[in-house]
């Protein structure tokens, strides 16, 4: 087994003029849970096609599961389930007859009894259950993205590539979204992309962010969190600013803002470095006795803050 | 999946197609009361050929684009399926259907034409004699006789060889252009040039899809009918245009 299910080089896409993809590198680790974030237009579609050999790169190389995707035949895909954006099936398919269909191209899916029994399952999974009969043009999009869910897992797969999967689904539906994508944690990579950052925070372990065609920040989900900086938020008396400009020369200080509270000021200090932060930082406020910290806490670095900073407030990509 | 696109709908609308083609012809063939059998298999077999070659532009103009631009190519080829064997299969589907129809259209025939034969010949006046070779189809068509049934089933088969020639056309043009609406007006030329082929340089051309146009005009003219070489010709340019639209296909993008 490979130690990344998907590895990328220097991989590049250009449109007429428009540079979808420029020199991405990127690595999934294989067994991984992987949300891959990024604005409108950051190059997530395109990535996750090249990875699937629907569009060819205009340079760089992907591997999957071990094979290089220009070089490799179809039977590479054999162990892939892939959702794309806004699924489209032949529409004169039932939801079963159309899982079923999908089945015969994966050469390890079982036929006959095993196979009926697996696409029940899979359906059941999906919550189609009570439509399998039902055409897939009668189909609302939330009810096609979850039939390509199904359709994604029905050979079984070592690695799932979802595209926007949570879209167009209801509250409840997103849950068992999370639920399903959740249970394949382990024996299944999955490799998802998504602009719902609690859903990443929720079930990934790890988490690639792309901006302008390019990767910005990728690793573990911590990981992430802890590189993009860790906020002191402080509660101070009687500061002022000469305590202000000391604290900002500091070299592990990335910001500082202050706003007024009632009666304190609170301090809101952005480290890189928390342990030199922990060692330094309260004798620096209290600058030795003289100003009284009525509160001073670690705030929680969420995931959107990091996003934020990596990949900027209302960029499109 | 690509049988069931032509199965059974575009089958029998062709089918239906064919028969009203003769239709129209049949009847004013009936009451005029002209007793000759070269109007009738003149006009209807020569309609009918243009009809089956237009309908086939028509129905395979979305062959790959449609596809393409609904979707459903992206959602095949993410499956381990070579992008080759989607053409192929496409090409398979789409020549059995066109086969098909003209072979069930042309069994449905037949039997009339026959019914009509024995009408025809035996019972012409004089009045009638000079009134038919005064028309333009007439000088054409006076001693026809009905061709006998293979001759017929080679008429046959050269029309649905050229009907397969204009889907692995049609494919072609489906993986190179962007738009369904130049596909179509490729396929329309392609059409042109074949029927205008023959009248222009028939003798030349014996030896391809145009000699099959031939073929099929010589049996209406009750002569010979010489299949061989157009046939195999025409097999071997189907199999290099659908072998062409592979590597295109191959390399296009499925955005």
């Amino acid at each position: 087994m490979t130690r990344f299910a998907i590895e990328a080089r220097g991989l590049s896409k250009q449109y007429r003029g428009v540079r979808a993809l420029d020199g991405l590198d990127l690595d999934v680790p294989t067994g991984a849970v992987c949300g891959f974030l990024g604005p409108n237009g950051a190059g997530k579609t395109t990535t996750m096609k090249i990875i699937m050999g629907l569009v060819r790169p205009t340079a760089g190389h992907v591997f999957v599961l071990g094979h290089e995707v220009q070089r490799a035949g179809p039977s590479a895909r054999a162990r892939i389930g892939y959702l794309p954006q806004d699924p489209v099936f032949p529409a004169h398919h039932t939801i079963r007859g159309l899982v079923s269909y999908s089945a015969r191209f994966y050469p390890g899916c079982p036929r006959g009894r095993a196979l009926r029994r697996r696409v029940d399952g899979l359906i059941e999974r999906v919550g189609l259950d009570d439509k399998a009969r039902r055409h897939v043009a009668a189909l609302s999009g939330g009810e096609r993205q979850r039939l390509g869910v199904a359709q994604a897992l029905i050979a079984d797969p070592d690695l799932v590539i979802l595209d926007e999967p949570s879209a167009g689904l209801d509250p409840a539906g997103r849950r068992a979204m999370l639920e399903l994508i959740a249970s394949l944690s382990g024996d299944t990579t999955v490799f998802y992309s998504t602009h719902i950052l609690d859903d990443v925070e929720r079930v990934s372990d790890s988490v690639v962010m792309i901006n302008r065609g390019a990767v910005v920040a990728q690793g573990p989900l911590t990981s992430i969190l802890e590189a993009t900086g860790q906020d002191y938020v402080v509660g101070l008396r009687g500061a002022n600013d000469g305590l202000r400009a000391t604290i900002e020369a500091q070299p592990w200080v990335e910001t500082v803002t202050v706003r007024a509270r009632g009666a304190l000021e609170e301090w809101r200090i952005r480290v890189s470095d928390r342990s030199a932060a922990d060692r330094q930082l309260v004798s620096m406020l209290t600058e030795n006795g003289r100003h009284a910290i009525a509160e001073y806490h670690l705030a929680d670095r969420r995931l959107e803050d990091a996003y934020l900073d990596l990949v900027g407030s209302g960029n499109d990509g | 999946m690509e049988l069931r696109v032509w199965f059974p709908w575009r089958v029998a609308l062709l089918v239906l197609a064919g028969l009203g083609i003769f239709a129209l012809v049949y009847v004013p063939w009936r009451l005029s009361g002209v007793n000759q059998l070269g109007p009738l298999v003149l006009g209807s077999m020569s309609l009918w050929l243009i009809v089956v070659l237009l309908a086939t532009v028509s129905l395979s103009e979305g062959t790959v684009l449609g596809d393409i631009e609904r979707g459903t190519a992206s959602w095949l080829v993410a499956m381990p399926i070579g992008r080759p064997a989607v053409i192929t299969a496409k090409f398979a589907a789409s020549s059995a259907g066109v086969a098909t129809a003209v072979f069930a259209t042309g069994a449905a025939l037949y039997p009339v034409l026959r019914s009509a034969s024995k009408t025809g010949v035996t019972q012409f006046r004089v009045d009638e004699l000079i009134e038919v070779t005064a028309s333009p189809i007439g000088k054409w068509g006076v001693f026809i006789s009905l061709p006998d049934a293979w001759t017929f089933t080679a008429m046959l088969s050269a029309i649905a060889l050229c009907a397969t020639f204009l889907v692995a056309l049609m494919i072609l043009f489906g993986t190179a252009a962007r738009s369904r609406t130049i596909v179509f007006g490729l396929g329309l030329v392609s059409f042109g040039i074949l029927v205008a082929g023959w009248f222009a340089a028939g003798e030349t051309l014996v030896a391809s899809p145009v000699g099959l146009v031939g073929a099929v005009s010589e049996g209406i003219q009750d002569r010979e009918v010489s299949i061989g070489a157009p046939a195999v010709a025409t097999v071997l340019m189907s199999v290099a245009l659908v072998a062409t639209a592979s590597w295109r296909f191959q390399r296009r993008d499925l955005a």
